[in-house]
């Protein structure tokens, strides 16, 4: 198989079919792979206005065009659905050894619809794909599934599973590959849970190779040249993400969005030194990764001593848990993510949601009436009791594992008015403490709600101008962008730099690489069409490379506005423009370069801006006809004519 | 004569598979793990096996990006 040309396998579960199919050539020069042929799959399979856990939604997995070879972080897969948490239809992104499994077995893509009529799980080995039964499986938790089928299979196998929450149709709920990598905050696991589909079983024999082996060992060479050259490399290897305990910590130490923890309590308690001695057991990298981001941890002390866990980006975990929950050592925090990657539920959704009930109860909105009896305490005793009732979906379980809509219909108005959310699903960066980036402001553009990722670039880094400006030059940017983006009286227009972020963030997870700074930085938009055009025999530029991200994310946007969502979903959330208490000081919403307090109307201006670097009608925020016919997407207008389904 | 041996880390290793892709790719044209003469398995930890037909010629660590494997030259 070369580059994007391995088959769609298309399986439907209701009627056990399974067929193969050859992808459209075209697809790939305009859509790339991954992420961009993902949409243009939703897109002519998705009918307009079906429920995310009807037989109807199809899960659209997909591996990026350099899946599977030695690109440094290619390994990313693709995950396109309609979200239960948030109604839209977006796509999630996972990592470890499913994409490229699936890519040397021969597929790119895989379509899973329909709902089987008990449980099963998918088998895909090389060409012999059969549709097999779960019985046995249904109710064990994630990670005894997945020792399951090693045991079963041997251990060369990818397994992505859902646990006891996505059986449940748990909101909050999420799958998670080789027992590691989250996959489909937002409800992906009540989605595969659905169908009755326990997990997905990968293993792929015949290997990837590309159209041409010279020239993309050759460009491949450079890239891994930049890798080895890379100093600080090796303590992103030895600490992870708390490498960046200082920087990042000042955006997780919150509760509710309203209190900081102070930051010398969480470093005595979570710090790096204390995470290296009481937390860390290993790391494990994605195929082809060189920053082996994935945590392998152990309790070393405490009532849970020798629980072993896995997690992405832990400091995030331990803001999760430790700050936002109250979770008082390592061995909790272990404790808690242990809990919920067994059971299938996203730490950071039902963290957030669990800070958000403590909260509701504290400040006496809501009392033990509401909460099966239980006196709600931020404390690791009350989020252990918390996470098996939305496992199970038993009395306050049950409304917190419904997300925000389930928590504002069952207390009311004035809790819906409070809650802290961008389309329904919480959001991990708050620009009054951290800074108002790309990242952050792409939490409010992404149609799948609040992710960040989608935004990522090294501002969120507080880089100066100069940086921003070669980062934009490497991002490929056109230079008379430049103008507009660098606005003498804001120094960064943020909305603006978050279309070319978006852009480039959509291409990254066509190609399948990873959208970490750390490990993208090794590319450039040049770099990456060098590498599809070698990978795939169809030449490309960097330009025609941009253009072909930018054209899947106003396809993913087109397949939202059919859905209705327009301008009036983009929304902030309230809290951005309270102040927030820090260490004594009001600190409001400001500027990139902190010159100046923003408003909720700077903010909305921001917003116009986007849409306008966009190509977009404004008051609307979606794409015009004139920027759908200059895409050759002028075919989604038909179907935005069309009525709802009853 | 100067000989190669690979020295083998197993608890540097983060199971990157860069030294399977490698080696297959050199021996078939591909990326194919399945066809590398070295195998990483995983378990939490990593057990590195080489096969009969490993002729050490030093590729596999020369990628390594964690250290996992080293080239050592012996007289």
């Amino acid at each position: 198989m070369q580059g994007y040309t391995g088959k769609i396998l298309e399986i439907d579960l209701t009627n056990q079919k399974i067929v193969r199919k050859k992808s459209d050539r075209n697809w790939g020069k305009d859509f790339i792979g991954g992420f961009g042929v993902n949409a243009k799959l939703a897109f002519d399979r998705f009918e307009k206005g079906i429920g995310p856990l009807s037989p109807a939604n199809t899960l659209i997995i997909g591996a990026g065009t350099l899946g599977g070879t030695l690109a440094p972080g290619s390994a990313k897969l693709s995950v396109t659905c309609k979200f239960p948490m948030t109604g839209s239809i977006g796509t999630a992104v996972g990592g470890m050894t499913l994409a490229n499994h699936l890519k040397w077995a021969g597929y790119a893509h895989v379509v899973i619809r329909g709902r089987a009529a008990h449980p099963v799980y998918l088998r895909i080995f090389d060409e012999r794909v059969s549709i097999c039964d779960a019985s046995d499986l249904w109710g064990k938790d994630i990670y005894e599934t997945t020792d399951e089928l090693r045991k079963r299979y041997g251990p060369d196998i990818s397994v992505l599973a859902i646990g006891p929450a996505g059986e449940n149709l748990v909101k909050v709920s999420l799958a998670l590959i080789d027992k590691i990598s989250t996959v489909g905050k937002g409800g992906l696991g009540a989605i595969i849970g659905s169908k009755n589909l326990k997990a997905i079983v990968a293993r792929g024999t015949n290997g990837v190779s590309v159209a041409d082996p010279d020239e993309f060992s050759h460009v491949l060479g450079r890239v891994w040249q930049r890798v080895h050259e890379f100093g600080p490399r090796k303590t992103w290897v030895e600490l992870g993400m708390m490498r960046a305990w200082d920087y990042r910590s000042a955006g997780f130490l919150y509760s509710n969005w309203a209190h900081l923890y102070p930051k010398e309590k969480a470093t005595e308690r979570f710090g790096p030194e204390v995470y290296i001695q009481k937390a860390k057991k290993g790391r494990v990298a994605c195929p082809s990764c060189p920053i082996a981001e994935k945590e392998v941890l152990e309790a070393k002390d405490g009532p849970f001593k020798g629980t072993v866990t896995y997690a992405g980006n832990f400091p995030g975990r331990v803001g999760n848990w430790g700050i936002r929950c109250g979770a008082e050592s390592y061995d909790q925090v272990i404790k808690c993510q242990d809990m919920a990657n067994r059971s299938g539920i996203c730490a950071h959704s039902a963290s957030n949601l669990i800070d958000f009930v403590i909260s509701l109860f504290e400040n006496r909105v809501i009392t033990q009436k509401s909460t099966d009896g239980l006196e709600l305490k931020r404390d690791f005793a009350t989020t252990a009791i918390l996470l098996e009732k939305i496992k199970t979906r038993e009395g306050i379980g049950d409304i917190i594992a419904n997300g925000y809509q389930g928590v504002a219909e069952a207390f009311g108005e004035e809790v819906r008015r409070d809650a802290q959310h961008i389309k329904f699903m919480d959001f991990q960066k708050d620009p009054r403490s951290g800074d108002l980036d790309s990242a952050t402001f792409a939490q409010v553009t992404n149609p799948r709600g609040g992710r960040h990722q989608s935004g990522a670039s090294f501002s969120s880094h507080m880089q100066s101008l100069e940086a921003m400006r070669r980062y934009g030059t490497r991002i490929g940017v056109p230079e008379k962008c430049f103008e507009n983006i660098f606005d003498p009286l804001e120094g960064l227009n943020v909305g603006r730099m978050t279309r070319h972020c978006e852009d480039w963030y959509a291409v990254l997870t066509s190609l399948g690489i990873c959208t970490l700074s750390q490990v993208n930085q090794f590319y450039d938009m040049e770099t990456c069409a060098e590498l599809y055009s070698s990978a795939t025999g169809v030449r490309l530029d960097g330009q025609e490379l941009k253009q072909a991200g930018e054209r899947a994310w106003n396809l993913l946007k087109m397949i939202n506005v059919i859905e209705g969502f327009s301008r009036k979903d983009d929304t902030f959330p309230s809290r951005w423009f309270e102040p927030l208490e820090i260490e004594g000081k009001k600190v409001y919403l400001q500027s990139y370069d902190r010159s100046r307090k923003l408003s909720h109307e700077d903010m909305e201006r921001f917003l116009d801006t986007y849409y306008e670097e966009r190509g977009w009608e404004v008051n609307e925020g979606i794409p015009t006809r004139e920027k759908l016919v200059e895409l050759g997407l002028e075919y989604t207008l038909q179907d935005l004519e069309e009525p709802a389904l009853p | 004569m100067e000989k190669k041996t690979i020295a083998v880390y197993e608890e540097s290793c983060a199971h990157c598979l860069v030294c399977q892709l490698r080696c297959s790719f050199l021996l078939t044209k591909s990326f194919n793990p399945s066809q590398a003469r070295i195998m990483v398995r995983w378990d939490d930890g990593a057990e590195i096996t080489f096969t009969e037909d490993c002729t050490q010629c030093g590729a596999c660590a020369q990628a390594c990006p964690y250290g996992a494997l080293i080239e050592e030259r012996e007289r």
